[in-house]
């Protein structure tokens, strides 16, 4: 007990906590950087919003090797147990380059230098990832990854010349997949330090046991959000339940009527599967912060904070989505009832989220979603929209459902404007009323991101967007 | 000169390059923290530290009582307090000083420290700083010609005023610096900053210790962009303070959210302006007055507004025209340095007056720049009486309309624009001519300390920094070129005030040219020593026709008689020869700018060494419904001189113009009324991401321009670019032009963020419907 292990450097780590100087509010970044040797891991700010400190997750689960380009900066320490992490170090040497180095250096792509490991390993981790990548895939990979002095030309240069690199084997051979089978997976972890509790149970079963026992402990997967707490707001957390090592929760099963998406299933993973088959999600999700994070963070996390500004739930009111709540017993709530207030839900102390459930819809549904947000990537939503209509034969309005994130205290349908939709014709001059009665249904908040004048205006908008692109 | 790689690049990508926070210090540093005040006016009454000190981990707590010698430091005027001693400026400003073994004993004792403050009102914008008549200095003036002739002889006048907002450095290693305490009162500082010597000078003043004990060190920085001209110095301070009290080395490394809290921007400007120009759009008269937020304190606020007044009429001739200036107090952190410096304010503003004038005659408003460009031998002087020479303008401006294929695009846009009801598309050129040197006119000197050891391997040092600009590059290419050697055999050292002492910082986009120079220096004087003994060396084997001094030559890593090629050594061979001579091969190296000068009283002089110029054409698609702007394509031609590094500059340009872009159309700085920051992290401060950079993207340098009285030809390249990003701020005004068809002015916001343009576009909208 008290013992993470996990492989870097080419080795088992262990760290007993007891022993350390780590706890388990400490994040993956502060272990690396506190070794002299692996310094080129840099810290930029903190918070999982420049890529400066991009590290290389390998996982194993049900036998598939997975490579990752995580935020190092919002990892908790515990979280990397059983797992390998790669940092700029393993790469490649002075006197020997890894090739991905090298075109950094032909396409002149780095200037001050502090943002180039990121860089670097998000784009590594890529091409692990997919060999094939296409130079818009791997742009895409480091669309989280700030630098300030290139403007970007000479790094999307850099990855024109890096998916043409086909040799596999370039990656995998930094993989220690004999190693990552050594370490325990099957025992709940249990680290008990000063104040601090932190658990990994590696089943459902022994998550709801814990959260039973211990009524006070957060619950965290990818604690992309959570971590922020500790390193921003000074904050500790004493007692943690990490669910991201839990299998039955992860993956996306899809039976003939409906997607069951594991609550702890990551947001990337349910990004590449939307592509196919949910496009109004697919398209909420290229948005979605960015790879790091997406790479981390977990649908049931993003749910569960019940953010007013959270990109799941607009577009998941829209898939007229359901969710399956584990504790005593399993119930199953529609996701308009989950969320009760500001990050408050009907959740219970000894709940979880196991699956969200999108049920299919007919072909005669149209879906969509929208994010307004200053920045395209790596942003947070001013404004956000899911919306579902069907029309019928004489293009009168059969059922409407427009959902907002943004424009109130939690994610929100504005009633009195699908109430005057409903049966009325889908022609423009409606659509016009309805953006009036849209003005009156909200009063959102002026902040940092955007005035209140203008959200309103945006959700508008949105709807006039919707009504171009469908009529 | 062929493009070299930066020296660092294969340091950057296997991560061995080492910044301030990776050095290893024995024996490891204590953490310095600041106490901050949470209020942004008001005074700090009494406190009490005793409990504060007593938890464990606390190695020292210092108040402004704790300051050796001088507690007022600044760049220019010294009139901000290291420690707050009685009146507060700003939130963020530092009370009290806390070194600690880790953050966790740094909280304890910030909850135990026990501060009694009274709070007042802040000013924060300029507006009430004005009423409150908060001026930080006299009002800055440049005048010429007649105003009221040119008002009557004006066709039209228009009258107005712009804005333009704050912007965070966002240097991707925030400020760092490490104290380290030796014999005596020895101390080594290890800082990220563009300035060593003003690091060494303050820390000298305010620790109450001789200059020649304190050394500055600084290898590289992960960027600065100007916000570590000044600013740095106070950090090293910080560290300097606390190491000395514990005897200890001490680290002050900024959290992101607090670096962004506490230190200052770009200055914001409010400015107003009244234009007289005839039917033809040609500028007859103007006057213009700007007024900058400039935060607590003094720092570099002046020399940035006069540089505002220096680029007031961008590359325009305006023979009639009086520009003023001042600067206002507030209690936001003290602005400071920014690249561009005061110039991008000066010329957005009179880029605006253009395009006014343009649409109310209902032209192309590149017509109306190409009229009212200075000319080469007339219309050449600039409104403070420097004659402005090597004027490419007309050059530029050719070229970058056939290159942007700038007449075709525009009328495919208004064909686009028609078809679009949501979707608009605008473009815009934006032209820069701009100074260069420091317009404080002693600040134009360098030094530099080169030696040859004597198995031909060079070693420079000079009095420049590197911040990722590869200015260290720049000089291993000039020394390299000097000796006729391989640039692989020059090595550039660390910046260190022991080396190089007295160097001005690296700003201004002058760190190639007067370091350049002075590395040149340096090895022009060992090269005579190296001429005298080889020309005797070859010289003891022939009788008659001597090698002269003056026909040797350093080429292709030879010394060569050009006289007599058979008579060459190499250069390594060489070196031994003159050290058996007993010649030294070590040199230190001098330049200053020559003819620069200027009279603040009168507002006459020649300010800069030259000009450097360029264009920008950009294209943008705006969804007039989510304000969603993206950026199809930018052109950019730009005049270097005689490039020191091809790839180099074209990587300073690329990367000002987004720089510049995400001025103009994404980073929105905002305070309350308190003085909080309410965008102090990136979470909600938002610079360029890669997806932001413009979709095609074409950056040429303008040839044969050498500029022979500079180094090697060339011309400096840091700021000038930054300009070409406003294209971008100007193509989307364009393109908010169509929803009306050109004929309802939008109001567009500085920054042009999505949340301003859904508001814009949709008051002209319904003004459409109506």
């Amino acid at each position: 007990m008290n013992k993470i292990s996990f492989v870097f450097r080419n080795k088992i780590q262990t760290i007993d906590f007891k022993e350390s100087k780590f706890t388990p509010n400490s994040t993956l970044l502060e272990y690396i950087r506190s070794n002299q040797k692996t310094k080129g891991t840099k810290e930029g700010c903190n918070e999982g919003d420049c890529g400066a400190c991009t590290v290389v997750l390998i996982e194993k689960n049900d036998n598939q090797i997975k490579f990752r380009a995580i935020n190092s900066c919002v990892m908790f320490l515990p979280s990397i147990h059983g797992k390998q992490i790669l940092t700029i170090e393993d790469l490649g040497t002075l006197n020997k380059l890894h090739p991905i180095q090298q075109i950094f250096i032909d396409e002149h792509a780095s200037q001050c230098g502090f943002c180039t490991p990121g860089f670097i390993m998000a784009l590594f981790a890529q091409k692990a990832d997919k060999i094939n990548s296409s130079k818009s895939e791997l742009v895409e990979a480091v669309s989280g990854n700030l630098c300030r002095c290139t403007g970007y030309q000479p790094i999307v240069n850099s990855a024109q010349e890096i998916s043409k690199i086909t040799d596999l084997q370039l990656f995998n051979t930094f993989l220690r997949e004999d190693l990552i089978d050594k370490i325990n997976k099957s025992d709940t972890i249990f680290i008990n330090k000063d104040i601090f509790k932190f658990f990994i149970p590696f089943s459902l079963k022994e998550a709801l046991k814990l959260k039973a026992e211990n009524k006070n402990a957060i619950l965290t997967s990818g604690s992309t959000d959570l971590v922020l707490k500790v390193t921003k707001r000074k904050e500790p957390i004493e007692e943690i339940i990490d669910i991201s090592s839990i299998q039955e929760i992860q993956g996306i099963l899809e039976t003939k009527d409906e997607f069951i998406i594991g609550a702890g299933t990551k947001i990337e993973d349910i990004y590449q599967f939307s592509k196919e088959n949910l496009p109004a999600l697919s398209n909420m999700l290229a948005y979605f912060g960015a790879k790091q994070i997406r790479n981390r963070a977990t649908i049931g996390g993003n749910i569960a904070t019940a953010s007013p500004i959270g990109d799941f739930l607009p577009v998941l009111f829209a898939y007229k989505a359901k969710i399956v709540i584990s504790g005593k017993n399993e119930r199953t709530v529609d996701v308009n009832n989950f969320v009760t207030g500001y990050r408050q839900t009907i959740l219970n102390p000894d709940e979880l989220i196991k699956n969200i459930i999108i049920p299919k819809f007919s072909p005669n549904q149209i879906i969509k979603s929208y994010k307004i947000s200053k920045r395209l990537n790596l942003d947070i939503s001013t404004v956000s929209a899911g919306f579902n209509l069907i029309v019928d034969k004489n293009n009168n309005v059969s059922d409407i459902l427009l959902a907002f994130g943004g424009m109130a205290e939690m994610t929100k349908r504005a009633k009195k404007t699908e109430n005057f939709m409903l049966n009325k014709e889908f022609n423009e001059e409606n659509i016009v009323m309805a953006s009036k009665i849209l003005l009156t249904e909200f009063t959102p908040i002026s902040d940092a991101r955007s005035s209140k004048e203008a959200r309103s205006i945006m959700a508008k908008n949105l709807l006039i967007k919707f009504y171009q692109e469908t009529k | 000169m062929k493009s070299q790689y930066h020296e660092s690049a294969k340091y950057h990508v296997t991560g061995e390059a080492k910044y301030i926070d990776d050095l290893k210090i024995s024996p490891k540093p204590l953490m310095g923290f600041a106490y901050t005040s949470p209020i942004a006016k008001g005074r700090l009454k009494s406190f009490d530290l005793t409990k504060a000190k007593k938890v464990s981990g606390i190695h020292a707590i210092l108040s402004y009582k704790d300051i050796p010698a001088s507690n007022r430091i600044g760049a220019v005027k010294h009139d901000e307090p290291v420690l707050v001693d009685d009146e507060i400026n700003y939130i963020g400003q530092a009370l009290f000083l806390i070194a600690a073994e880790s953050e966790h004993a740094f909280l304890e004792a910030q909850k135990l420290i026990e501060v009694e403050i009274e709070e007042h009102t802040p000013v924060i914008s300029i507006t009430d700083a004005k009423s409150k008549g908060l001026l930080l200095d006299t009002t800055r003036k440049i005048e010429r010609g007649n105003l009221k002739d040119g008002f009557k002889n004006s066709d039209k006048i228009i009258e107005g005023k712009t804005f333009s907002g704050a912007q965070e450095q966002w240097y991707l290693e925030t400020h760092a610096s490490v104290a380290v305490p030796g014999e005596g009162d020895e101390l080594k500082i290890f800082c990220s900053t563009q300035n060593p010597n003003e690091v060494q000078m303050l820390t000298a003043e305010v620790l109450g210790i001789d200059a020649n004990e304190i050394e500055v060190e600084i290898r590289r920085m992960g960027g600065a962009f100007g916000g570590k001209e000044t600013q740095s110095a106070i950090f090293a301070i910080w560290a300097s303070l606390l190491a000395t009290k514990t005897e200890t080395p001490v680290k002050v490394r900024l959290e992101r959210h607090i670096d962004q809290q506490i230190t200052g921007k770009r200055h914001p400007f409010e400015t107003s302006f009244k234009v007289g120009f005839d039917k033809e759009g040609r500028i007859w008269a103007c006057e213009i007055e700007f007024d900058a937020n400039g935060g607590a304190f003094a720092d570099l606020s002046m020399a940035i507004l006069e540089r505002a007044l220096f680029h007031a009429e961008n590359a325009y001739f305006i023979p009639n025209i009086k520009i003023l200036g001042s600067v206002w107090l507030t209690n936001i952190p003290p602005n400071t340095a920014f690249r561009g410096f005061g110039g991008p304010q000066g010329i957005f503003n009179i880029e605006i007056i253009i395009e006014k004038i343009a649409r109310a005659l209902k032209k192309d408003v590149t017509e109306i720049q190409y009229i009212n460009f200075y000319g080469k031998s007339e219309r050449n002087i600039a409104p403070y009486g420097q004659v402005i020479q090597e004027n490419h303008l007309e050059n530029i401006w050719a070229k970058i309309h056939k290159k942007s294929d700038y007449y075709n695009r525009r009328e495919e846009i208004k064909k686009y624009n028609i078809k679009n009801k949501y979707l608009k598309r605008g473009i815009a050129l934006t032209p820069v001519k701009f100074g260069i040197s420091f317009t404080t006119a002693f600040l134009n000197q360098a030094g530099a300390l080169v030696h040859v050891y004597a198995d031909g391997t060079v070693l420079v040092n000079h009095g420049g920094t590197e911040m990722g600009q590869g200015l260290n590059t720049k000089m291993q290419k000039v020394a390299a070129a000097e000796f006729g050697i391989d640039y692989e055999k020059v090595k550039v050292n660390a910046t260190n005030t022991a080396k190089v002492p007295n160097a001005s910082a690296t700003a201004a986009s002058t760190g190639a040219d007067i370091n350049g120079m002075a590395v040149k220096n340096a090895v022009d004087k060992i090269k005579l020593n190296i001429v005298e003994v080889i020309s005797a060396h070859f010289n003891s084997k022939n009788n008659d026709n001597k090698t002269l001094a003056e026909n040797i030559i350093f080429e292709n890593n030879f010394i060569i008689d050009q006289k007599n090629p058979t008579r060459k050594i190499e250069f390594n061979k060489a070196m031994p020869l003159v050290r058996l001579s007993m010649k030294s091969l070590s040199s230190s190296g001098f330049y200053a700018t020559p003819g620069i000068k200027f009279d603040k009283e009168k507002g006459v002089g020649t300010p800069f060494f030259y000009y450097a110029y360029g264009m920008s054409v950009t294209e943008v698609e705006v969804d007039l419904l989510t304000g969603k702007v993206e950026v199809l394509r930018a052109d950019i031609i730009h005049d270097v001189g005689d490039s020191l590094n091809k790839d180099l500059d074209i990587g300073q340009i690329e990367g000002a113009y987004v720089q510049g872009l995400g001025w103009a159309i994404l980073e929105d700085q905002k305070w309350n009324e308190k003085g909080v920051n309410i965008t102090p992290s990136p979470d909600t401060y938002k610079i360029p991401a890669i997806n932001d950079m413009p979709k095609i993207f074409n950056v040429e340098l303008l040839e044969d321009v050498s500029f022979k009285k500079n180094i090697r030809g060339s011309k400096a390249v840091g700021e000038p670019p930054f300009i070409h990003g406003l294209s971008a701020w100007f193509a989307i005004k364009d393109a908010l032009w169509a929803i009306s068809d050109y004929n309802i002015e939008p109001k567009l916001h500085f920054p042009a963020t999505n949340e301003y343009i859904i508001i814009e576009a949709e008051k002209i909208l319904n003004n459409n419907e109506s």
